[in-house]
């Protein structure tokens, strides 16, 4: 039945040829996209990731607290693995003032380890290493109009500290998102607390050597044993510290189903055409066949063969073209689009170079649609063919 | 017309064949229709957030503003606009402020308006949803998720600090308002003050006026006014004043409009392959035809027209269904979940909740590529069969 499929295939070159050539396109397409649009999506969590660490404690029930007071704590001492380090961060809001200008900022009190982490965004200066000393955000230093070695002033009043301090700009910060760069002040820890909430921090960060985007087990197994150990304080992995993007996880995996299978509809309406055709061309054959005792089932295998066959060819050579090219975009690759564009997408945090991902998933998806269409496009010509009439099949005549 | 006639009549004969095939291109007529519908839906819900809540149609300032936004590079004097197609024409006065509520710090971009003004350029001052919109100094109108944030209600006060060219100042005002307006950026962080206030905690007397011109008109109205403006002033169409989330409007453009070529070209070659079978079926017949008298290129333009009148059936289901789907989802908001969840991602792109798709006749015609290419592609290849038909091997039935 195999090799009789498959010479039917090779007796229309041309046809055989043209459906292969979609089918195979199809699966290029799909995994081109799978590939492009996880890497995307890889660059906007590892992201959230980098700003967020892989565990952070707050205070319990934090996303209803809105007081300063309510969301800074005493950070207790932690007992953690071996290579993993934790920094405690304050966060507020100041207004930020030089001169006679002013911006609204964000401003985080930080320990020497995490500005180590934010060296490779300063683009002039250094990093603080004394009370007194800030970071800023380009396109804030740029509307306050100061520069390195000027003086800024933070304000920011009722809180528990005392309100208002004054810092030396010692570094500029090149952040890709243009509204988060002109919002950001990244001051010494110390500095933050004297300004809002002495010896307080309002979240510790936590991170794991060697954890991959995706790995969630060590994380979950660390907030296990720390949970209990923190009375008053809540530990969350990051995904769940960013609930949005957690919830966006299995909405992103729909999302790209419904796309691909738009691909592999056409795809299979395309076969679903090519089969009827073979099966037009070969009605007398069909009938011939049935009169010399081929069964109606043997005759529906016989098509779904030749569909799967197709099928299975086109998807093999558009799985090896596809995996080829996301070889190469794993090693990096920019979006083919204008630099106008690709430079306003970076101020969603989307950076210039991705990195395309295909996980088994997205290739069993793919496949699964491959076979999926091949059988259901096959079904009803093959169910045409097994009710065929011998006599009046050997007799047809277009 | 007897080859139209001959033409319809040939496809007619494989009514199920022909079925077959228009489904492919009705498929894709769909997906044409439905992806301009929605691409144009987004854009023009891009512009309706930007022109009535975000910005305005057209803004004009000074030079030294858009390249620097900060109150002292506002308006010395209010500028005098003549041109026929300015409907309204109300000063802003846009600054950086520390918002601080009793229990809570958030700093913001504060919008200095014209009451009455306001409301005969925007739609802010109708999305109150508790209180009413302002009407005297004193007063503040919150969006309600930034009301959420500082946790302040109708009557409570807030404070308003700010320093600019006035030095430090604060003002203590009464939330009269809060706003729901479904846009992103004004329900996320708008804050609305009265014009008198923003003078005085600023010391500005406007940073740029917002202008009312009709709809679709707004980049001609700027580029005129541009030519009547002093040197030092420049005004600004609303697509001109979207911030990043315009490259996304502009990438999805990039991407989708090859993709449906490409699918409309695969329907094409469905079509085509359909009729390469239908026309070697029927070569006797071609034969007969020609040896009456039609050339044979009027033989190919039959094949050609077959095909083309096969993608037409198509067309024309597609059309109906492409058009029936698109009048539903220009009425009904059933994209509103996803932008809402947009929205709570990108709080500062301007997105609007509600995203009804475009309805324009024009994605007929573009829709009807597909007839073209079905009718080139038959010209290339089936109707290369008729143009080397041997007459007397198929009269004589070889």
């Amino acid at each position: 039945m195999f090799r009789l499929a498959w010479r039917n295939l090779l007796r229309t070159p041309g046809r055989s040829l043209t459906t292969l050539g979609v089918v195979a396109l199809v699966v290029f397409l799909s995994l081109l996209f799978l590939s492009v649009y996880a890497g995307a999506f890889d660059a906007f969590l590892r992201l959230i990731l980098e700003r967020t660490g892989h565990l952070v404690v707050r205070v319990e029930g934090y996303r209803e607290k809105e007081d300063l007071e309510s969301l800074a704590f005493t950070p207790p001492p932690l007992d953690l693995p071996p290579g993993a380090t934790l920094e405690g961060a304050l966060e507020g809001a100041a207004l930020l003032i030089a001169g006679e200008r002013s911006r609204a900022v964000s401003l985080t009190g930080l320990e020497p380890e995490a500005f180590r982490r934010e060296k490779r965004a300063l683009s002039a200066g250094r990093l603080p290493e004394a009370p007194g000393e800030a970071l800023l955000g380009e396109a804030l230093a740029r509307a306050l109009r100061v520069g390195l070695g000027d003086e800024v002033v933070a304000y920011a009043p009722g809180g528990l500290g005392l309100g208002v301090y004054p810092f030396r700009v010692v570094g500029l910060l090149d952040l890709p998102e243009t509204q988060l760069e002109a919002r950001t002040l990244l001051v010494p820890l110390e500095d933050a607390q004297l300004l809002l909430a002495p010896g307080r921090v309002t979240l510790l960060r936590v991170w794991l050597p060697g954890v991959g985007l995706y790995e969630m087990a060590p994380l979950e197994a660390l907030k296990g044993e720390l949970s209990p150990r923190l009375p008053g304080l809540s530990v969350e992995t990051w995904l769940e510290a960013n609930p949005l993007y957690a919830a966006l996880l299995p909405l992103y995996d729909v999302v790209m189903g419904v796309y691909v299978g738009i691909f592999f509809a056409l795809a299979g309406l395309i076969l679903l055409n090519a089969l009827y055709l073979s099966l037009v061309e070969r009605i007398r054959e069909f009938g011939l066949l049935a009169a010399l005792g081929l069964t109606g089932r043997r005759v529906m295998a016989l098509v779904l063969w030749e569909s799967l066959l197709l099928v299975g060819v086109g998807a093999g050579v558009g799985l090896l073209l596809g995996l080829g090219v996301h070889l190469t975009l794993a090693d990096g690759f920019r979006l083919p689009l204008p630099q106008a564009l690709l430079e306003q997408y970076r101020e969603f945090g989307l950076p210039e170079v991705l990195y395309g991902r295909l996980s088994p998933k997205d290739l069993l998806l793919t496949l699964g649609y491959a076979v999926g269409v091949a059988v259901l496009a096959a079904l009803w010509p093959a169910y045409l063919a097994s009710r065929l009439e011998p006599v009046e099949a050997m007799r047809y005549v277009p | 017309m007897t080859l139209l006639r001959l033409a319809w009549r040939n496809l007619l004969r494989q009514k199920r064949r022909t079925g077959l095939l228009s489904l492919v291109v009705i498929y894709v007529t769909v997906a044409v229709l439905f992806m301009f519908g929605f691409l144009d839906g987004y854009g023009e819900s891009l512009v309706e957030a930007y022109g009535a809540y975000v910005e305005a149609p057209v803004e004009v300032a000074r030079r030294a503003y858009w390249e620097d936004p900060d109150p002292n590079q506002g308006f010395s004097a209010l500028p005098a606009l003549a041109h026929p197609l300015v409907q309204a024409a109300t000063p802003r006065l846009a600054f950086y402020a520390l918002l601080r509520s009793p229990y809570r710090l958030e700093g913001g971009v504060v919008l200095g308006v014209d009451p009455e003004g306001e409301k005969a350029l925007s739609r802010v001052p109708y999305k109150v949803a508790e209180g009413r919109w302002l009407s005297a100094p004193g007063e503040v109108v919150l969006g309600a998720k930034l009301a959420e944030r500082l946790d302040v209600r109708l009557g409570e006060r807030l404070v308003v600090e700010a320093s600019a060219l006035k030095g430090p100042q604060a003002l203590g005002l009464a939330v009269v308002g809060i706003l729901r307006a479904g846009v992103s950026n004004v329900d996320y962080g708008g804050v609305y003050v009265h014009l008198e206030d923003a003078r005085a905690l600023t010391g500005a007397l406007a940073t740029h006026l917002a202008l009312k011109v009709p709809r679709g008109r707004e980049a001609q109205v700027a580029a005129e006014l541009n030519a009547l403006l002093p040197e030092d002033l420049l005004a600004k169409g609303v697509w001109d004043l979207m911030g990043p989330i315009r490259a996304d409007y502009e990438g999805s453009r990039l991407f989708y409009i090859p993709l449906l070529l490409l699918f409309m070209l695969l329907a094409a070659v469905a079509v085509v392959s359909t009729t390469y079978v239908s026309v070697r079926e029927r070569l006797r017949e071609f034969a007969v035809v020609e040896s009456l008298g039609l050339t044979p290129w009027g033989l190919a333009g039959l094949v050609a027209l077959e095909a083309a009148l096969a993608s037409l059936v198509g067309l024309a289901l597609g059309l109906l269904l492409g058009y029936g789907l698109l009048a539903y989802t220009s009425t009904h908001n059933v994209f509103g979940p996803l932008m809402r969840l947009s929205m709570e991602l990108l709080p500062e792109s301007g997105l609007s909740e509600a995203l009804y798709t475009a309805v324009r006749p024009v994605y007929a015609f573009y829709a009807g590529a597909v007839v073209v290419f079905s009718g080139l592609l038959a010209l290339l290849f089936p109707g290369r069969l008729v143009l080397g038909l041997s007459l007397p091997r198929y009269l004589k039935g070889e």
